[in-house]
């Protein structure tokens, strides 16, 4: 049987649909529906290859922020008679639209999203490969950061750092987009070029989800 | 003149200034480059050699802003006026494999700059099958780039270039970052594609060069071109024998012992490593790219875990805070930026004029250190990391970038600290460099250290 393909631009329209669908909503049970609904799109996205680990660690450093959020909303709100049920909405409310975020960038397939962007031409190829190359530059940004604290900490023999240590990295961020920018030219990036790789078209299973969704939708406005 | 006659590049009385800068680099004197020559670029550290490079590929009025006087031809045509399509025809290779990575496997970055040149999918494929056969790199196709050796990358980034067939090809210290045997196949790879093309090379390491430069430009400290004649002498860069003397009766300042280590969810790159380094003593390391030496560095500074493995004046370091390690410890790392800190050179040196002077910095002490060239980057970051006089000094690579003067400069000075007392342990794809300063040199190969002999 041939394996299903979905279109990698999935990971885009699903997930800012969604958030728009809970910004525009009303109710905790709404906006834990909504989210429900994401980590259900993203395991058939990803044939139920998620990082649950990540996904629990993202979730335990959101308590604090929505601790936070729910007393300051609480008190606020301390006059109206339904205080409680109001905050504890406000928090579901932040903790889905943080959740599905954090789930669709850490699961989505950068690099093919961007070249499929590109190859349709909903991207310019400047931007798509400046992007591409930015992403391809955080690992080497957080080495080079870990190591100038080193460096500072060997010859200062400080626990603080100080806040000139910005400026060697700024200095080899700059550097790198330059030495990035003279490879794409030294290679001719034009507009005009051709792509090896081929365009995942859309076809009847993304259909199938996009009904899928699209009657969900329909079924929370129904009932809301 | 018919076209047979015109250079492929011609140049004459040529200055450039960057942008916010005072300095200006002149090349007085006209330099005429034919079909078939390979020239090798050598001159003074910060003479301005990779500043010519960039200007050859026509990327100074492209891509860097500066004021731009003299002439430089590329086939009769003013190269500020090169179109996209010509510019393809001059092939530059930069020093650092890994800034030059754009994509995420290696397939797409070698058809990168065919996919830019509208060529069918299918021709595409069928030269990089092609190319990769040839230079043996066919089973690096389907791996994303940074999990690539330095070796790899620049294979990689070399024949990305060479797919576009370039007519000429620029050369910035293609083997700075490279252990011998990549540097060898690098080396091997460009004499295979010079026959009939131009190869402007920019190289410290001579010998590598041995059967391949036809013609030698000396860019003199006034930035006067000058034509050298080639002598067979020049290919072996030997330099005196500075071996520190060492008292071996004394107990060791450093002991490693049955020292294993891996990354997380990585097979082990060390195992059962024993090394002793006395005080006052120079170890010289050498070893493939990615075989585990900077990472045996990074252990010996305490920066990665171990166990009761390493010990410093016979206490292990895990039990030492690090503070207190730090001030017995420095290290140097491969990218000298990392160290600096301030906005000139004499601030990072605590104004030494001394150290300065046996950096070879005098003449840049109210420079930033950002822009300095990158073997006078080196030379101040080696300055910064023996200020503080530690026990042991790590040195990742301190030749790099460096001319035979400067090679003998820092050898001088390595022996100099060395006789006061100070163990250092040199990580180095420099073996004529490793061999006349070291008492004594290890390889690291399959994991394990081995004594090492020239």
């Amino acid at each position: 049987m041939a394996k299903i393909t979905f279109s990698p631009l999935n990971f885009l329209i699903l997930p800012v649909s969604w958030l728009i669908v809970l910004t525009i909503s009303d109710g905790w049970i709404n906006y834990l529906l909504c989210t429900m609904v994401c980590i259900i799109n993203l395991l058939v996205l990803t044939r139920f290859n998620l990082n649950w680990k990540k996904l629990g660690y993202f979730s335990l450093t959101l308590i604090p922020a929505l601790a936070a959020t729910y007393l300051t909303g609480y008190f606020f709100t301390i006059r109206n008679n339904s205080a409680e049920v109001t905050t504890l909405n406000l928090c579901i409310r932040l903790y889905g639209i943080a959740m599905i975020s954090f789930m669709y960038v850490n699961h989505m397939p950068r690099e093919k999203i961007m070249l499929e962007l590109m190859q349709r031409k909903l991207l310019s190829v400047n931007i798509g490969f400046g992007l591409l190359a930015t992403l391809n530059a955080f690992s080497y940004f957080a080495q080079e950061f870990k190591r100038i604290q080193l460096a500072y900490q060997m010859r200062f023999q400080k626990k603080c750092y100080s806040p000139k240590i910005i400026f060697p990295l700024l200095v080899a961020a700059a550097r790198y987009s330059h030495n990035l920018s003279i490879s794409m030219f030294n290679r001719g990036l034009n507009p005009h070029r051709n792509y090896i790789n081929n365009i995942v078209p859309v076809a009847y299973p993304d259909y199938i989800l996009w009904i899928a969704n699209l009657s969900i939708i329909a079924i929370i406005y129904y009932f809301s | 003149m018919n076209n047979s006659d015109i250079p492929v590049f011609y140049l004459e009385d040529f200055s450039f200034k960057y942008p916010f800068s005072n300095k200006q680099i002149y090349f007085n004197g006209s330099l005429s480059i034919q079909p078939g020559e390979c020239i090798l670029i050598k001159g003074a550290s910060g003479s301005g050699k990779s500043t010519l490079l960039m200007a050859l590929k026509g990327l100074i009025p492209h891509l860097i802003n500066g004021k731009l006087d003299g002439t430089l031809l590329f086939h009769g045509q003013n190269i500020s006026k090169l179109d996209a399509r010509h510019s393809l025809k001059i092939g530059y290779l930069q020093q650092n494999p890994d800034n030059q990575l754009i994509c995420h496997t290696v397939l797409d970055e070698l058809a990168f700059g065919l996919e830019n040149t509208g060529l069918a999918k299918i021709e595409i494929i069928r030269k990089i099958e092609e190319i990769t056969a040839r230079f043996d790199v066919s089973h690096l196709v389907n791996r994303n780039p940074a999990t690539l050796s330095g070796g790899q990358k620049q294979t990689v980034n070399l024949l990305a270039i060479l797919l576009l067939e370039p007519e000429v090809l620029l050369l910035d210290e293609p083997t700075a970052f490279l252990d011998p045997e990549s540097a060898h196949k690098i080396m091997g790879i460009i004499s295979e594609y010079t026959r009939n093309k131009v190869v402007i090379i920019i190289e410290h390491n001579h010998h590598y060069l041995n059967k391949l430069v036809t013609r030698i430009i000396n860019i003199d400290g006034k930035g006067n071109i000058i034509e050298e004649p080639i002598k067979d002498a020049m290919w072996q860069q030997s330099l005196p024998k500075l071996v520190p003397s060492i008292n071996n009766n004394t107990s060791p300042l450093l002991t490693i012992s049955n020292l294993s280590f891996s990354y997380p969810n990585s097979t082990a790159i060390l195992n059962s490593i024993d090394l002793k380094i006395n005080k006052g003593e120079v170890i010289g390391l050498i070893g493939g790219n990615g075989n585990g030496k900077s990472t045996l560095l990074q252990l010996i500074a305490g920066i990665l875990p171990s166990h009761n493995q390493i010990f410093i004046d016979n206490i292990a370091i895990n039990k030492i805070p690090k503070q207190q390690l730090w001030q017995k410890i420095s290290i140097l790392w491969q990218n000298p930026e990392a160290h600096f800190i301030h906005t000139k050179v004499c601030q990072e040196l605590n104004n030494d004029l001394e150290l300065a002077e046996l950096l070879n910095l005098e003449n840049h002490q109210d420079s930033s250190p950002f822009s300095l060239s990158e073997g006078q980057k080196r030379r101040l970051s080696i300055g910064i990391v023996i200020q503080h006089t530690p026990q042991l000094l790590l040195l990742d690579e301190p030749t790099f970038g460096q001319d035979y003067d400067n090679k003998l400069t820092l050898a001088k000075l390595i022996n100099k600290i060395a006789n006061n007392g100070t163990a250092i342990l040199i990580v180095s794809h420099d073996l004529e460099f490793i061999s006349c300063i070291s008492n004594k040199t290890y390889q690291l190969g399959q994991k394990a250290l081995s004594l090492w002999q020239k």
